[in-house]
Formats: C-alpha cells, sequence, structure tokens
C-alpha cells in the first residue's frame, strides 16, 4: 500500500513539476525580491519611459504606416513578382540588390522593416534576400552614416557604411547556406506557381510609392541646421504628406474602384 | 488611418483584404515589440540613463581592443534597443568614456539592426533556429570587423 501511494505521488509529480517549478520560482523572487532598492525602481520606471517614449515616437508615426504598406505587398503585389525578383530561385544579383536598396529606402527605424520583412518572407521571398532585407533596413541608413561620420568622425562613418553594405549581402548569403535545403524545398514549391498580373505594374508601385511617401515624410527628421534641402522638407513635411495622402487617395478611387465619397469622408477625420 | 481603415474596409474584395493582412500583421508585431520594449528598458534603460546593467559596467567592458570587448559590445548593441540615429549619441558618450575603436564600430553594426523587440518579431515570423543563426551571425560577424577595424586604426 505504502509503495503504492509513492508510487502515485511520483506518477503526480512528474505530470506536475513544471507547474510546482514556476509557482515555486514565482514564489521564491517575490519573497526575495529587492524592491526597495534604487536600481530596481530606477530600471522599472526606465522600462515603462522607454515603452512611453515607443508608444508616443514610433507607434503612430512608423509602425501604422507600415502596417498598411505590408498588408498592401501581401495583397496587391502578386506573389508571383516577389518570386521572380525576391525569389529563392531568382537571379542572386538581383535579389540582393533589390532587398538591400529597398531596405535602406524603407529605413525610417528599425521598427518599421519589421512589418516589412513578414510580408514579403510570407510572400515566398526567398531567406537571403529577406536576411539582407532585414539587416540593411536599419543598417544602410544614409542619414545614419552621415551622423555618425559628422560626429564620432570620417574613419567611423566610412567603415560603418562599407559594414554595413558587405554585412548585409553576407549575412543574406551565409543565411541561404544554412538553411539551403529548406530553401529547395521553396523553389519546388515557387515552380509550381505560375506568376499571374491583375493589374499593370506601375500602378501598383504608384499604390505602394504614395504609401512609402507618407511613411518618409511623415517621419522626417529634424535637421541640425537651418537650410539646405533636408531642413527645406523638414519645414514643408506635413504639407508633403497631404500630397502624398490625396494621391493615394486618387489611386484608390481610380485603380481600386474606391467610391470618391468615401475617400473624402476618410479625409475628413485625419484632416 | 483610421479614416483610411474605414474606406479600404468597408469596400468588398481587395480592400477588405488589405485591411484584414494589415491587421492581421499588426496583431503578430505589436504586442512582441511591446513586450521586448519594456525589457530591453528594464534592463539597459533609455539612451543616455541606466536600467539595472549600470553603465560604468558597459563601459569598462568596452575599452581597448580585445576580443572580450568586441564581443561585448555586439552582443550589448543586438540586445539594446536603439530607435534610428540614437546609437549615435550613445556611442559619443561611450567613446568619451574610454571605449575602443573597433568596439564603437562592432556595436554600430550590430545595434540598430538587432534588438530584443525585433528578434522576438522575427523569430515569430521564421521560427527559432532561422533567428537564431541570424542573431548569432550578426553578432560574429560585427565582432570580426570590430577586431579588424580596432586593429587598423
Amino acid at each position: 500500500m505504502k509503495i503504492y501511494l509513492g508510487a502515485k505521488i511520483y506518477m503526480g509529480l512528474k505530470k506536475e513539476y513544471k507547474p510546482l517549478l514556476l509557482i515555486l520560482g514565482a514564489f521564491l523572487a517575490l519573497f526575495f525580491l529587492p524592491i526597495e532598492s534604487a536600481r530596481l525602481q530606477g530600471a522599472i520606471i526606465e522600462a515603462f519611459a522607454l515603452a512611453k517614449w515607443y508608444a508616443q515616437e514610433h507607434v503612430i508615426l512608423c509602425l501604422v504606416p507600415a502596417f498598411f504598406i505590408a498588408g498592401a505587398i501581401c495583397v496587391f503585389v502578386s506573389q508571383g513578382s516577389v518570386m521572380k525578383y525576391l525569389g529563392p530561385a531568382a537571379n542572386k544579383v538581383i535579389a540582393y540588390g533589390v532587398a538591400s536598396v529597398s531596405g535602406s529606402i524603407l529605413a525610417v527605424c528599425s521598427c518599421t522593416i519589421l512589418p516589412l520583412f513578414a510580408g514579403i518572407y510570407r510572400m515566398g521571398a526567398g531567406l537571403g534576400p529577406a536576411a539582407a532585407f532585414l539587416y540593411s533596413g536599419p543598417a544602410i541608413n544614409i542619414l545614419a552614416i552621415i551622423l555618425t561620420a559628422r560626429i564620432l568622425g570620417p574613419q567611423l562613418g566610412i567603415a560603418r557604411a562599407a559594414g554595413a553594405v558587405i554585412f548585409a549581402v553576407i549575412i543574406g548569403l551565409l543565411m541561404h547556406l544554412v538553411f539551403r535545403e529548406e530553401e529547395k524545398e521553396k523553389v519546388k514549391n515557387a515552380a509550381a506557381f505560375s506568376p499571374g498580373e491583375s493589374r499593370p505594374l506601375w500602378q501598383t508601385v504608384l499604390f505602394i510609392g504614395f504609401q512609402v511617401a507618407i511613411l518618409v515624410f511623415a517621419t522626417w527628421g529634424r535637421p541640425e541646421g537651418a537650410t539646405g534641402l533636408w531642413a527645406a522638407v523638414y519645414s514643408l513635411k506635413w504639407f508633403l504628406v497631404m500630397i502624398s495622402a490625396s494621391g493615394l487617395g486618387l489611386v484608390l478611387v481610380l485603380f481600386h474602384g474606391i467610391p470618391f465619397w468615401k475617400i473624402g469622408a476618410g479625409f475628413v477625420p485625419a484632416v | 488611418m483610421a479614416g483610411l481603415s474605414f474606406v479600404i474596409g468597408s469596400t468588398e474584395g481587395e480592400g477588405k483584404y488589405w485591411l484584414e493582412s494589415t491587421w492581421g500583421l499588426a496583431k503578430q508585431i505589436l504586442p512582441l515589440l511591446l513586450a521586448g520594449v519594456l525589457v530591453a528598458g528594464f534592463f539597459l534603460g533609455r539612451p543616455g540613463s541606466e536600467g539595472i546593467i549600470p553603465s560604468e559596467w558597459v563601459a569598462s567592458a568596452v575599452g581597448g581592443n580585445s576580443l572580450w570587448a568586441n564581443l561585448f559590445a555586439s552582443v550589448a548593441g543586438a540586445f539594446m534597443y536603439f530607435a534610428t540615429l540614437t546609437e549615435v549619441p550613445i556611442l559619443q558618450g561611450l567613446l568619451g568614456a574610454g571605449m575602443g575603436k573597433g568596439p564603437a564600430l562592432a556595436l554600430l553594426l550590430a545595434g540598430p539592426a538587432l534588438s530584443l523587440p525585433n528578434m522576438l518579431v522575427i523569430r515569430s515570423v521564421m521560427g527559432t533556429r532561422k533567428t537564431v543563426v541570424f542573431v548569432l551571425l550578426v553578432v560574429v560577424m560585427a565582432t570580426i570587423s570590430g577586431l579588424i577595424f580596432g586593429a587598423m586604426v
């Protein structure tokens, strides 16, 4: 009887040890939590301060437009054309070139790149080009490189620029090499896929281009000096955003069959 | 944006589908990103102020051009969340505190492309294994370039 009971407890422990450990761990952590320590309090405040700053500066202007662009890529850019330029079977030079250049144009902040990356990866882009895109976005940023050169010295600036470009390609290639077996599967699946365009390419380019313009202008940074092209664009940024938004509205009406009154209604709250 | 959502959401067909995929991506990415930002803030603080890890430790760990300093700089850069361009003033401070040029480059190359929030999101898109390989590649390559650059300067 005793042995039986022991076995039963043992079986119970075996099944339940994970939640038990979790509860024990949480209990001990709370029991010894040094809540009085200034460092811990500071760290908690820092965590929320960073999140607050993030929510204020990045969610509306960076993330939300990026989600819309990524959503648009998923729906309006045909899978065939993603496969053609970025797919595992695509010409390597074109694929990596397109990936790193488009990444750096869209590089408003590192968070913007994530939805776009998720979009093209799901659409069947090769792992290598997708990784190059993911890396190049925030790293090959013209403004960041200029700023680095000016503040930290030309040496670091040049090293950063060269390093980032080389990195994007090498990391993409290495990712492709490491997972090349899986990529082969993808090529097979891609071969079965016939590229079909539902609308002319230039319409899709305009459509996504206007959204990118909104994103880029809305997040245009405050310049150091008060003159030059950069500053001129900055002073006009909301105007440029409005123009881009109007362009987007026009594209929606003309090519996507959305009634004109709806665009007007959509603009009223935005203005 | 709310206006745009209304416009495309209330139109059948492609417009609706667009809104759906936008929302699907947002649902997948936003929670992870915010959780990651909270954790990153807890450990390393905002640029210019410190979290639970004292910044003197960071500064003392990245002096010179040893393998360790470069590795530390790229790992720290990989996990820390930098918004675009904030890495420059941070590095200015660190270089002032005695950081070597090699580790500075390592941090610049690993920093903006990766952060804890990003890693969480990338993982949900392409799986744990590929994410680990990607992060390792970035960290290792950043360390090596830091070493080479530090030796050249």
